[in-house]
């Protein structure tokens, strides 16, 4: 029997962040310019959990452009910041803290002024 | 600071997205319970490729990164020793911390390091066969000999960056060329020398042989300083079939293809036998400075030889000020007539020290040019607003504009400028006539970072038009505005203001107009500012240091000659205050003579902070040579 349609299982993403991605996708497509710019900034604007589920998705489907500006959002939500200041955005509980490592001594000199 | 809500369960808000470095304000989530976290979940695999994306604050990053949680830490372990390219340019560290630093990384194929305080041991350690690029910067106490040594250490070296200064050993610096290695690198490709100091009378003397050292794989070759008549020799020589000479004929003109030389003079021979041998050529720049002018100086026939070099796309010629009759008094319109029609390729020119080039010649370049990007003009007397009297007409893709020292260019040219929208960078260093009326069309290019508006005629009403437009600069300059005062930067500033919140780097040196008032409205607007230069400001006082020490954000400041100082201020640059300072310059004020006691007391705490007391500018880019460590 030779089927007619072709389905893909995707047993790791959410429909909401599947979604999403085709969304980004569908945008798109036809190539960037200043919409697809505008379109981006509001479409990293979302909740860490949301972000995240992203960045696993468009790792997995191998969706360059989207990893990029996830993976970015991310990053940009961690530099410039202090130990604290990270668990406080992340989550990270204080019992698991560490309070210093030879390497954060030496080139982060602010972060435990 | 930010509040903590630990142990106190709270709905999760919704994260903002509005942070930028450094800001620390409440629209942080609150805490729930511990352990909880998202980031912790994600695969290492991916974490490790957002580490990659969080340049150029990598390594600064997972420094904090490294402290949050156990499982981080080993994450960030991990990912640092499986880098195999750091840039340390950044840091000033001295041989024992970097030592300590370096431990954490792994086998390093590139390395980038400023070596200010750094010795020989240091620098051997992680030398060897594996290392294929390797910049070191500000060389100062590193032995010629273990720098005539590195080829010999690094035989897979495909990029070379040296920088360091000529001390009073000149002839061990003949024993680096003489005896030096670099033969050894045979897969060498870009080779960058720079020796700072020294006289005059000694360019061309201190690489003197060099070329015989250049392995054929050579393509990019950077040499300060040269020696024309050396260079000369070298191509005919080395290009030409020559049955004498056992090397394949040819072979450095096909591959070496960017040029950039530090010369004693540029001449017409030197610029033909350049076009001739490597007719391949890609990239020249030729900078000189003559202290006398000799008969041969470069007139139209230079460069007219150049158009030999059908793929040529880069060309500098510059010739720095010393005094006003050594400039290029040879060539005329006529030459920037037959490069135009010849090298209509070229898409980044500069060109400094023709005097008597008109707007006919340099707008000859611009329109003929049609994929120029880069476009620089210094210390062109004869160049008014009749050469970009068109320039809107045509479609430009211009990203950088630089009319350094152009004292006939007034405002309009530069509103016809301003008309390219794809303009990045904009400097009008010097441009004495350029006054507010560019400003309304400078506010408008969206694209803009950098704007250096130093020394021109702008005033407070020109920088309100600045702070209401759509530029994001993050790299302004206003040094020597005297008609700039503190209502001025505050306007620029303004709430609503998009550059309070882009600025990095900020240049107000030199301005009598600026006050306390002024900075310390820095300190709370600019939230992204980390390099301050407030050089030469008689009436900054203690009030705007503290303003600055206690805010933490600023992390290069230059307080030279600020004599309105008093010794009270050196107590703001003990922790917890000035968090993140990494380099302070403090020559000329009344903090310099504190005694050293005070000095040795803040640098045992502050081990990577670098305190200039003479007139360097920012991070001593241009005097560390004199330094001592």
């Amino acid at each position: 029997m030779i089927a007619d349609e072709i389905v893909l299982s995707f047993p790791n993403i959410t429909r909401v962040t599947m979604s999403k991605v085709l969304e980004y996708c569908n945008i798109h497509g036809a190539g960037a310019d200043d919409e697809t710019r505008a379109f981006d900034e509001q479409f990293v604007d979302v909740d860490q959990k949301t972000l995240f589920d992203l960045v696993l998705a468009a790792h997995d489907l191998k969706i360059k452009m989207l990893y990029d500006i996830v993976g970015e959002r991310t990053g940009d939500m961690m530099k410039g910041k202090t130990p604290e200041e990270i668990r406080i955005i992340f989550n990270i509980g204080e019992n698991s803290c560490v309070d210093d490592h030879p390497l954060q001594k030496e080139l982060n000199p602010w972060a435990f002024e | 600071m930010e509040d903590k809500e630990t142990g106190r369960r709270a709905k999760r808000s919704v994260m903002a997205h509005k942070k930028s470095s450094g800001d620390t304000d409440t629209d942080t989530t609150s805490a729930s319970v511990a352990g909880d976290s998202l980031l912790e979940k994600i695969p290492e695999s991916i974490l490790n490729e957002i580490f990659l994306m969080l340049e150029p604050e990598t390594l600064t990053t997972l420094c904090s990164l490294a402290c949050v949680s156990r499982t981080l830490q080993s994450t960030v372990n991990k990912a640092l020793s499986s880098f195999s390219s750091v840039d340390l340019s950044a840091f000033s560290l001295d041989s024992q911390t970097f030592d300590e630093v370096i431990r954490s990384f792994g086998k390093l194929k590139k390395i980038t390091l400023d070596c200010l305080r750094l010795n020989d041991s240091s620098i051997r350690s992680f030398l060897g066969p594996d290392i294929e690029e390797l910049v070191l910067l500000k060389c100062s106490s590193v032995s010629y000999r273990l720098l005539s040594s590195i080829g010999n250490i690094c035989p897979n070296l495909r990029v070379l960056t040296l920088e360091f200064s000529v001390s009073v050993h000149k002839s061990a610096l003949f024993d680096l060329v003489r005896q030096g290695s670099l033969l050894s690198c045979q897969r060498l490709e870009s080779l960058r020398i720079k020796i700072r100091g020294g006289d005059f009378n000694d360019y061309g003397f201190l690489l003197l042989g060099i070329y015989h050292e250049l392995p054929h794989t050579i393509k990019l070759l950077k040499l300060q300083p040269a020696s024309a008549l050396e260079t000369i020799v070298f191509l005919k020589t080395f290009t030409y079939a020559n049955s004498l000479v056992p090397l394949a004929p040819m072979t450095f003109g096909q591959t070496l293809t960017h040029i950039s030389l530090v010369i004693d003079i540029i001449t017409d021979t030197l610029l033909h036998t350049i076009a001739h041998c490597l007719p391949q050529l890609v990239e020249l720049d030729l900078k000189d400075n003559p202290t006398s002018l000799r008969v041969e100086d470069l007139s139209n026939l230079g460069i007219q030889s150049l158009v030999n070099c059908k793929h040529l796309t880069s060309l500098s010629l510059v010739r720095s000020r010393q005094c006003i009759a050594s400039l290029f008094k040879r060539t005329t319109d006529m030459g920037m007539f037959l490069l135009s029609e010849g090298c209509n390729r070229l898409d980044s020119v500069r060109f400094g020290g023709f005097s008597k080039v008109s707007d006919a010649g340099f707008a000859s370049i611009l329109n003929s040019c049609s994929s120029l990007n880069k476009f620089e003009i210094q210390n062109a007397f004869l160049l008014t607003d009749l050469a970009f009297q068109d320039f809107s007409k045509f479609p430009r893709s211009l990203v950088e504009v630089k009319l350094v020292s152009c004292n006939s260019v007034t405002s309009e040219a530069v509103s016809e400028l301003a008309t390219c929208s794809s303009l990045e960078v904009l400097d009008l260093f010097g441009c004495k006539s350029v006054a507010d009326s560019c400003l309304h069309n400078i506010s408008r290019l969206t694209l803009l970072t950098t704007l250096n508006l130093g020394c021109a005629d702008v005033t407070d009403v020109g920088m309100a038009v600045l702070g209401k437009g759509n530029t994001q600069i993050s790299c302004l300059s206003l040094r020597g505005c005297r008609r700039v005062s503190d209502e001025g930067i505050i306007s620029l500033l303004g709430s609503e203001s998009k550059i309070r919140k882009t600025l990095s780097s900020l240049d107000l040196g030199h301005m009598q107009g600026v006050t306390d008032n002024s900075i310390t409205t820095i300190a709370d607007a600019c939230v992204g500012l980390t390099e301050l230069t407030i050089r030469n400001c008689y009436h900054v006082t203690d009030a705007s240091v503290m303003a600055l020490a206690f805010k933490g954000r600023v992390r290069r400041l230059d307080l030279y000659n600020c004599t309105a100082l008093s010794g009270k201020s050196f107590q703001f640059l003990k922790k917890p205050l000035f968090r993140g300072l990494q380099w302070i310059g403090i020559g000329g004020t009344r903090l310099n003579r504190v005694g050293d006691d005070g000095f040795d007391e803040i640098c045992g705490e502050r081990q990577w902070l670098t305190i200039c007391k003479d007139g360097c500018e920012v991070g001593c880019h241009d005097g560390w040579q004199f330094h001592e460590f």
